[in-house]
């Protein structure tokens, strides 16, 4: 379903005319099936946000191709809500002017809907993520962290999407909270059959949603192992990663 | 002996009259660790800037602090300066935040040291080199000279642990240091703070929401709930057997997720509380 | 326009408000509202008094001073403001389209601001004025043309900020065109700081005006404006006093009530600055979230 391969991105650094670029992203290969869980591990720096951005297609790669069911990402318009995009910040995921309907309602546009038909599915899609109908009035300033992500995640599965990618969507939320949105994520891969691309630095969180794990250090790929293998990584940096988890 | 004892703290927003923490006692014991955990809401940071008298001049507290015998909030502003650093001093959650983003790291240091001590700044720097070079930071000197914003998350909170160390103050408030950190960098600093409690003998208060975090370095836990005490105990009782029904659940949630994660590494070791 | 109905909590910009709708309804209903025409000349009533038929008394040329004040609306406040709007606008379509299509684009657009920026505003009105001549128009067109740059480079840094923001970055994943994108959520957002903008500009805008038609440069006579009123009465300064409060009291009392009204805008708009307005749970998990910083990176 989704395909990487030979991906490379460098920025320029600060400067005018500097001709400097950091290499933030080199030789990444992968690809990721249909309904399945793909989590994306690293350390803050390694480069795993500007390869989500390149998924989505918002970014353009220096090098090599990413196809999403044999298209090129980039070509965004066509896509019709296909991938869809939960970020971290929960404080600007929302435009602070919209409504929590408003929001939602965004996304079913896109897919042609209007009226009652998708008023009605945006009761149901509230409903799902556990949120009451009297949200629908809300403003993202007035939710909590958690309820934000819960909207986050009901306007992501709005356009019925193939693929999620879930930028540390959870990593700004509180211990408890995290658990929350965690198990309901599991629950609508398993309902909808989506297959998610989590990106996050917790590999106790991937280890609990994804199959399969791929772990990034310093802009390259340094393994990818299945959950059920994870004991038997066998570079050093894995090693070194799962040793520093605390239970 | 209780380095610092607090006693039916409340604290209220003047303008709105609304109760933010309702009346918490704890006390903390030196060289024990006190681990306050909670979620947003809660009043844990509050609690340990009212600790500190740096609240919002719009924030009201009552009841009594008292470190080292001595009752804080009867303080003047004046000797209160003198506690802040030498004898109590805060870990901040955002380490960006911490140092003044328009003067190299180095000057901040160079400056509070110098207000707390009259050493020379030649002794300042040796001792500054020296203990950055005990929280793992390779280079101090280069780092010294650098912006906070050219220095990533997890270099800024060991800054801050390497300036604790100089200072070598009585009580450490760290307010959330790991909670901003990817798990790697999150780890370090944790390391570093065990250590740091070692080497010195000071007690601390860590704030956290992060149940693994606290298993590893707590003695103490004190678990509040919207500015309210719900629980406080010894740490191993408080994961075991905890009273409250709410730390039960925040327990069971990171069980929950951590489970998993045991059941995967099979009975290979792992970096355990 | 939550923020409007906030900024009009504080009883100074309430009354500046009100103050500033009704000058300007006068000025756009002035033919009904002047007692007398304002450019009939009355020899034998120069320099009279306030009297019941003349509220305002008469000026060099016997003319009815309430009269030319209630017109001269028109060309110093209201015209001012459709060059304000003008400005705003132009500024404001290249700020966008700088500030969230970058690259080039915003590199060519930005160059082009620093050329016009780079000449002094007053002389880049003189040679505009010497070119076409004088008038009001002239000098509107004048006007436009020196501010639309610097209208243009704020937009554009706020532009910036707002496109950087999560809800775009979703927006533009699942596929949303660039031209709703703009619509719907940056010229949301950024009419706000557009707001203050504008109106902390009116006011320096309006005095301008007046001023170069003090200097002769602007409205010619025997039209009313109150710079052109002032520069008259200039001449009978010692001699008759009077007759430079009333064009002078309306132009402060006008920049006034303009900059009070910015002022609760931008209050009303800053989240810092209004924070006692909140509700307390909110004021809460504000404090608490504000205080250790944001949680995550």
């Amino acid at each position: 379903m989704l395909k990487v391969e030979g991906v490379a991105k460098a920025y320029k650094k600060a400067g005018l005319f500097s001709r400097e670029r950091e290499q933030v992203l080199a030789d990444i290969h992968f690809a990721c099936d249909y309904g399945e869980c793909l989590g994306i591990i690293g350390e803050s720096g390694s480069g795993k946000s500007t390869l989500g951005r390149l998924v989505l297609g918002i970014e353009q790669p220096d090098r090599g191709s990413i196809l999403f069911e044999g298209e090129s990402v980039t070509k965004r318009r066509g896509r019709a809500g296909k991938i869809s995009a939960v970020f971290q910040d929960y404080t600007s995921s929302i435009n602070p002017f919209y409504t929590v309907e408003a929001a939602i309602m965004e996304s079913l546009r896109l897919i042609g809907m209007g009226g009652q038909e998708a008023s009605d599915k945006l009761d149901f899609l509230l409903d799902q993520v556990g949120l009451d109908r009297s949200y629908r009035q809300k403003h993202p300033h007035e939710l909590s962290g958690g309820e934000v992500q819960r909207v986050c995640i009901a306007r992501a599965v709005a356009t019925n999407p193939t693929c999620i990618v879930l930028d540390e969507a959870i990593s700004s939320l509180d211990g408890s909270v995290q658990m929350q949105v965690l198990q309901l994520l599991k629950q609508l891969g398993q309902t909808y059959r989506m297959s998610y691309l989590f990106i996050t630095h917790d590999l106790q969180a991937a280890a609990y949603l994804c199959d399969r794990v791929m772990i990034v250090h310093r802009g390259r790929v340094v393994e990818t192992v299945a959950v059920e293998q994870l004991k038997d990584v066998q570079s050093a940096y894995a090693r070194k990663l799962l040793g520093m988890v605390m239970l | 002996m209780a380095v610092l004892e607090v006693a039916d703290l409340q604290i209220w927003d003047s303008g709105t009259n609304q109760c933010l923490v309702a009346g918490s006692s704890f006390q903390v014991k030196a060289g024990s660790c006190l681990a306050i955990v909670g979620e947003s809401g809660s009043g844990k940071s509050l609690t340990c800037k009212a600790i500190m008298r740096l609240n919002d001049s719009g924030l009201r507290q009552s009841g009594e602090i008292r470190f080292k015998g001595e009752n804080l909030l009867a303080l003047s502003e004046k000797e209160m300066r003198q506690k802040r650093g030498k004898q109590i001093c805060l870990i901040v959650q955002n380490g960006m935040r911490a140092f003044d983003p328009s003067c190299v790291v180095g000057v901040h240091l160079l400056e509070t040291i110098a207000t707390h001590f009259d050493w020379g700044r030649d002794e300042i720097t040796t001792r500054l080199t020296a203990a950055m070079e005990s929280v793992m930071l390779r280079n101090p000197r280069e780092i010294m000279n650098k912006y906070p914003h050219q220095l990533s998350g997890g270099m800024l909170q060991r800054i801050m642990i390497a300036l604790a160390l100089v200072l070598a103050p009585d009580l450490i408030i760290a307010d959330e240091p790991t909670t901003a950190l990817d798990a790697v960098s999150a780890f370090e600093v944790v390391e570093q703070l065990m250590a740091l409690r070692q080497n010195t003998g000071c007690a601390m208060i860590f704030v956290s929401h992060d149940l693994g975090v606290v298993k590893k370095i707590a003695d103490e836990v004190l678990v509040m709930k919207e500015g309210a005490v719900v629980e406080s105990g010894a740490a191993h009782q408080i994961f075991s057997k905890a009273r409250h029904e709410y730390t039960r659940y925040l327990v069971s949630s990171k069980l929950a997720l951590s489970q998993r994660f045991s059941q995967v590494m099979g009975g290979v070791d792992v970096a355990e509380g | 326009m939550k923020w409007l109905k906030n900024a009009l909590h504080d009883k100074v910009a309430m009354a500046s408000f009100t103050f500033l709708v009704l000058i300007a309804a006068a000025g756009i209903f002035a033919p009904f509202l002047a007692p007398h025409d304002p450019k009939a000349v009355h020899m034998d009533m120069r320099f009279a008094p306030a009297s019941w038929e003349y509220p305002l008394g008469n000026d060099q040329l016997g003319r009815c001073v309430l009269s030319r004040l209630i017109y001269g609306i028109r060309p110093s406040l209201l015209w001012v403001l459709a060059a304000l709007v003008l400005s705003v606008g132009i500024g404001g379509i290249v700020g966008f389209v700088a500030g969230y299509f970058r690259g080039r684009l915003d590199a060519v657009l930005m160059r082009l601001c620093d050329v016009m920026l780079s000449f002094p505003g007053y002389v880049m009105t003189l040679a505009i004025i010497g070119i076409m001549g004088v008038g009001l128009e002239n000098i509107l067109i004048a006007f436009v043309l020196s501010k639309w740059p610097w209208f243009a480079r704020v937009i554009r840094t706020s532009v910036r900020q707002y496109a950087e923001a999560d809800y775009v970055r979703f927006a533009k994943a699942i596929g949303i065109s660039d031209w709703q994108i703009m619509t719907r959520h940056i010229a949301l957002v950024a009419t706000p700081d557009i707001a203050v903008i504008a109106s902390s500009s009116l006011g320096s805008m309006i005095l301008q005006i007046s001023g170069f038609s003090f200097l002769g440069l602007g409205i010619q006579a025997p039209n009313a404006e109150w710079g052109m009123m002032l520069s008259e009465a200039r001449e009978v300064m010692f001699s008759r006093p009077e007759l430079m409060l009333a064009p002078g009291l309306a132009i402060v009392l006008t920049v006034c009530a303009v900059n009070f009204l910015a002022d609760a805008l931008q209050t009303a708009l800053d989240p810092k600055l209004g924070r006692s307005r909140q509700k307390p749970q909110a004021l809460v998990s504000a404090l608490d979230t504000g205080i250790s910083g944001k949680s995550g990176r």
